[in-house]
């Protein structure tokens, strides 16, 4: 407080002083004191309370709101005058109401400057925000639609500002200028975003939508910048909307393929998986054909994968299998996940089809089977190494085929084969195979089948007994082994077989040819049947003609079915040429077109293709170049040519089917009978040329015509002829019924043409067969005759044993008395080697015929070794001549021949079993052994009725013999 | 001091729906929103003490006869703090507003207002010489503001 006296500085004007220094308030000495010091004599007016208050009200009535307050800020000062006056409104009026009216006063006066300064403010910010609004003038849009959307905003805006300067409507006018900015950002941004003013009118043209219409597009895709992200991942907004439109029209479509995209994972997504799918034309389809929403399309393609899908629906893009494949898998479906992922399939989705498809036939429980059966990594990992290593990833048309033919569709077989290509050697020869060796199965020359037969074929017949899986194994070692052992210059000599030799176009055929043909797939006959195939050109084109106009192949030059079997060619390669690829191509350049046509004729409709054993056999042993040689010799393929050449006619290749069915050929175990019967029986035995009449088999089947049984029954009764009769069968000896027939055929009746052999041979022999015993066919009583022949094969037999070989010498001298022995009749009687059939003059004696291999000689033996006790030297000047002198005259008893004056029978025999009768004729001059009947033999001797005799020789012979 | 768990009175709610433009739900505190709590509040309430007592003395200069004091007070007192009290004021105001990655950087630039602050408070010879006024009106300008710059600090280093 003052202490109201001039130079009395109190405290409190100390405490003014320093504080208007700091402050820079002007002040004067004068100020020190209070205006009363002045004037404290003038007369007492007002109070200092009232004359403050005066003060103060007069201040608070000057208060006024500048120009610019809001309302608010005008009634606040006019609240705050209000309180000052309502604070001063008291009587008598003491300090503390002064205080607090000038108080109250403080903050009206506060109140006024704080409303200018917010005025100010105010106008400055308008200010600002009217000059951060014409700093866009010139930003008026590129495109229509965004002048249009500017134009409105900053109309919005200018309007704002011309509203007056209050808080709110500077808000108002800032949120529009920023509104505006914020607008013209966002349309320069969306412009170079859309790749400017050009870039707007492609998405404009490609989507053929308006400006307006752009909205739509960030609605379809999600966002304008999903639309944006879409648009870059595809390169442009005609790729877009190209991509867009496989999905329905318009914003339909671009709706339905940014779905699919999220659904995918994004643009980039969705762009490679249409890619790997094989186009967007799929992806679509999934949608379009096959009704998928985006979250089932995503879930198939994570679960088969867009390559295995887009393969699938092929080129119709039909989505209805993979779907039905996946629906089939359902919670099974890491079945197939693993498989793709494990065996290498992820990257070759054309093989995984292929398997379903056509390894599988389409049938998704079998593929889904065939996927759940490879449940070891091991497995998964084998079938790896045949898919990649192995290149059947590549090869998806051979995969196929070698799983449903190969494996016979069996997922254990396949997993066989792919265990078996244990190791990389194996496997790189597989893939070599597949790829110089042409089977891929992409070679139009080559079918796809063609491992897969190899597969199936390549060991031959399965050994019975053994199981089907064991078999498997196999062959799938074998095939590997072979895969391993051909090497680039084999597989490209494969190839030449394949495409040249037609055997690509026969899978079956070929696979057999390597497989038992090469010894079930000896790598090095394989090789160098390929090898000497492939240098001969001329070789190889008959070899396709012998498969398509031959009637080896399973179809013809027609593509028409053979229905001969795929083996045939495999057993005319071996054993039919022994396994020499030099006879084969001998044999398949020996034929002309005329020749082909034949054995088309017989192999088809004669059905010779049905029996490839028979084939094998016949050619091997038929069609020697020496029929009396080895069975491996060297052949002669005119024999086919002459045998198929007389069935060449209209009927000939029915009459060859019903003879060869009629009379047994086909039956199993008698593949070797035509073999025997071309080599044996149309051979002479001892004439030149020793060459097969190879045509006289037509002559035979005429013969027998209508009644094939008949000659069935005479090949039975070669074949169950006993040793001592006819000559057995022995390995790579097929002598019956060859040889049997052949001594029927080449009987004198018949000299080598068997046209008759039915109606005067079997018929006659049928007969006396039938025939009762009667009369002196009871027999002779010591040795006691055998009863007549009641089963025409022991007549077959017995007529065929004889060779009717010359006898050599009509009359022999035996023993050391050189007696003359009738070697004509007891030779061309009892040996087989003969057959001179010198008949018995006593029907009721029957005749004995000694084992086949009895020769002159052997009877020449016996009966000089039988007369030799008997062996007594006749003394005299001229020995055994009577009619030379000196004359001997006879003794008695006789001693040799000479002394004989009569016949004289007795009973010969050697120290080798060998016991007969034998008979001295006495004609008038020396004696003669003229009889001869074997009694007992140190081998088989048989006993044949006298009549039965009789009739074989009527039915071998033109002439009747004489008796005896 | 104020409590940032306890509701915002309608007062202050008024306040700053009115200054600062910013609407809070009903019944909300800073802390429950989720959000840092306000540091415009704080320094609003510390200001406007500070305010009230500067005015008081004000009031009174302006009751005493010697022309001085008339002077002084003619001058204004607020202008002493105005300036720096506004800095401030501004930063806090964008540190309220921000959100986000920019709610860091306000929190720096409100740190370095609240430093300058701080020096002002120290540095500044008017101050004392207020506080202490021979007419026992109460001015604690420094006491006050360092009180309610201690608060702001926490909370801006919390953010």
């Amino acid at each position: 407080m003052g202490n109201g006296k001039k130079g009395d500085f109190s405290d409190d004007i100390k405490w003014g002083i320093e504080l208007a220094d700091h402050l820079g308030v002007p002040y004067g000495t004068d100020d020190y004191w209070p205006d009363e010091f002045e004037d404290e004599d003038e007369d007492d007016g007002p109070t200092l309370e009232e004359q403050q208050r005066e003060s103060i009200l007069r201040r608070t009535s000057a208060l006024a709101a500048p120009e610019g307050a809001e309302l608010q800020e005008i009634k606040d000062l006019e609240g705050a005058k209000d309180a000052v006056h309502d604070r001063l409104d008291v009587d008598p009026v003491g300090g503390d109401d002064i205080v607090q009216g000038e108080i109250l006063y403080q903050r009206a006066e506060d109140m006024v400057r704080d409303i200018g300064l917010a005025i100010s403010d105010r106008a400055e910010e308008h200010r600002q925000i009217d000059m951060d609004f014409h700093a866009l003038d010139d930003k008026k849009g590129e495109i229509k639609l965004h002048q249009t959307k500017i134009a409105a905003a900053r109309l919005k805006a200018d309007e704002a500002l011309k509203q007056p300067i209050t808080t709110s409507h500077n808000a108002t006018a800032r949120q529009a200028v920023e509104a505006l900015e914020k607008l013209i950002d966002a349309c320069e941004q969306e412009l170079r975003d859309l790749g400017g003013k050009d870039g707007v009118g492609q998405i404009f043209s490609a989507f053929n939508i308006t400006g307006d219409e752009l909205a739509q597009l960030d609605q379809a895709f999600g966002s304008r910048k999903a639309f944006l992200d879409a648009m870059k991942a595809f390169g442009g907004p005609h790729e877009l909307a190209v991509f867009c439109g496989k999905f329905g029209q318009g914003m339909k479509g671009a709706k339905a393929a940014a779905d699919l995209a999220n659904a995918l994972g994004g643009p980039g997504k969705i762009q490679e998986t249409a890619k790997s799918m094989g186009g967007v034309d799929k992806l679509a389809a999934l949608q379009t054909k096959g009704a998928l929403d985006p979250s089932q399309i995503a879930k198939l393609c994570t679960e088969m994968g867009p390559a295995f899908i887009g393969e699938m629906m092929g080129a119709s893009s039909d989505p209805t299998s993979v779907i039905d494949l996946q629906k089939e898998f359902g919670a099974k479906i890491t079945d197939f996940t693993d498989l793709v992922k494990d065996a290498g399939f992820d990257a070759k989705p054309k093989a995984l089809v292929a398997l379903f498809e056509q390894g599988c036939k389409g049938k998704a429980d079998e593929f889904k089977k065939l996927c759940a059966s490879f449940s070891k990594p091991a497995e998964r990992e084998a079938l790896k190494g045949v898919i990649e290593k192995g290149g059947l990833g590549d090869s998806p048309n051979a995969l196929a085929a070698l799983f449903s033919d190969g494996c016979g569709g069996d997922p254990e077989t396949l997993k066989t084969f792919a265990l078996a290509f244990d190791d990389d050697t194996k496997r790189d020869g597989l893939n070599q195979l597949l790829d110089k060796g042409g089977l891929k199965g992409d070679d139009p020359a080559i079918a796809p089948g063609v491992l897969g037969a190899m597969f199936k074929n390549i060991s031959g017949d399965k050994p019975s007994g053994e199981s089907d899986a064991d078999f498997a194994k196999t062959r799938a070692s074998k095939l590997a082994d072979l895969a391993k052992g051909l090497g680039a210059d084999d597989c490209d000599n494969l190839k030449s077989m394949l495409v040249k030799g037609g055997l690509g176009a026969d899978p079956e055929v070929f696979s057999h040819l390597v497989g038992m043909g090469c010894g079930n797939g000896d790598l090095g006959k394989v090789q160098g049947l390929a090898k000497a195939l492939a240098a001969d050109a001329t070789g190889l084109e008959r070899l396709d003609d012998l498969l398509k106009k031959g009637g080896f192949g399973t179809k013809d030059d027609a593509k028409a079915d053979t229905g001969t079997d795929p083996k045939c060619l495999a057993h005319l390669f071996n054993p039919g040429c022994d396994g020499k690829p030099d006879e084969l191509l001998k044999l398949t350049k020996a034929l002309g077109d005329a020749d082909r046509k034949a054995l088309k004729g017989v192999m088809t409709t004669g059905e010779l293709g049905k029996n490839p054993k028979i084939i094998g056999k016949m050619y091997q042993h038929g069609c020697l170049d020496d029929p009396t040689g080895k069975h491996d010799g060297k052949k002669t393929p005119q024999v086919l040519i002459d045998m198929v050449g007389e069935f060449a006619d209209k009927d000939g290749p029915a009459l060859f089917k019903n003879m060869m069915s009629g009379s047994g050929f086909t039956e199993d175990g008698k593949e070797d009978r035509l073999a025997s019967v071309l080599r044996h029986a149309f051979t002479p035995k001892h004439s030149a040329p020793k060459k097969q009449s190879a045509k006289s088999l037509r002559k035979l089947a005429n013969s027998f015509n209508g009644h094939f049984g008949d000659l069935k029954t005479t090949m039975e009764a070669m074949e169950a002829a006993p040793d001592h009769i006819l000559e057995r069968n022995d390995t790579n000896e097929p002598n019956q019924p060859g040889k049997g027939l052949g001594n029927l055929i080449h009987a004198d009746k018949y000299k080598g043409d068997p046209s008759n052999l039915r109606a005067q041979l079997f018929v006659p022999l049928k007969t006396r067969a039938s025939a009762p015993a009667a009369g002196t066919e009871a027999g002779w009583s010591s040795p006691p005759s055998p009863p007549k022949m009641t089963d025409v094969k022991d007549l077959l037999m017995t007529a065929a044993s004889f060779e009717h070989r010359p006898i050599t010498n009509a009359t022999v001298q035996v023993g050391a008395q050189n007696y003359d022995f009738d070697m004509d009749h007891a030779a061309g009687r009892h040996s087989r080697k003969h057959g001179k059939f010198h008949l018995n003059s006593a029907p009721h004696m029957g005749t004995t015929l000694f084992h086949r291999d009895v020769t002159e000689d052997d009877i020449k033996d016996s009966v000089s070794k039988g007369i030799a006790p008997a062996n007594i030297t006749r003394q005299g000047p001229n020995p055994g001549n009577r009619t030379v002198a000196p004359f001997v005259q006879r003794r008695t008893p006789p001693i040799d021949q000479h002394d004989f004056t009569g016949n004289f029978m007795r009973t010969n025999g050697d120290d080798n079993g060998e016991v007969s009768r034998i008979g001295f004729l006495n004609d008038g001059g020396t004696a003669k052994i003229t009889q001869y009947y074997p009694i007992a033999s140190a081998r088989a001797l048989q006993h044949v009725n006298n009549n039965d005799f009789i009739t074989m020789n009527n039915v071998l012979n033109t002439a009747q013999k004489p008796l005896y | 001091m104020a409590d940032d768990s306890a509701p915002l009175t309608s007062e202050q709610r008024a306040f700053l729906t009115k200054y600062l433009g910013v609407s809070l739900p009903d019944g909300g505190t800073a802390a429950e929103m989720g959000k840092a709590p306000a540091a415009v509040p704080i320094w609003m309430e510390a200001r406007e003490d500070v305010g009230n007592q500067i005015s008081a003395l004000q009031s009174h200069l302006k009751t005493r006869p010697e022309p001085l004091f008339q002077k002084i007070a003619d001058a204004g007192l607020h202008g002493v703090t105005s300036g720096q009290l506004s800095k401030l004021q501004a930063a806090l105001m964008d540190f309220d507003g921000a959100s986000g990655a920019a709610k860091q950087d306000a929190a720096e630039l409100a740190q370095t207002a609240s430093e300058a602050m701080r020096t002002f408070l120290k540095d500044n010879l008017v101050l004392p010489l207020l506080e202490r006024n021979p007419f026992n009106v109460t001015v604690t300008i420094r006491a006050t503001l360092g009180a309610a710059l201690d608060r702001i600090d926490r909370i801006l280093m919390g953010a």
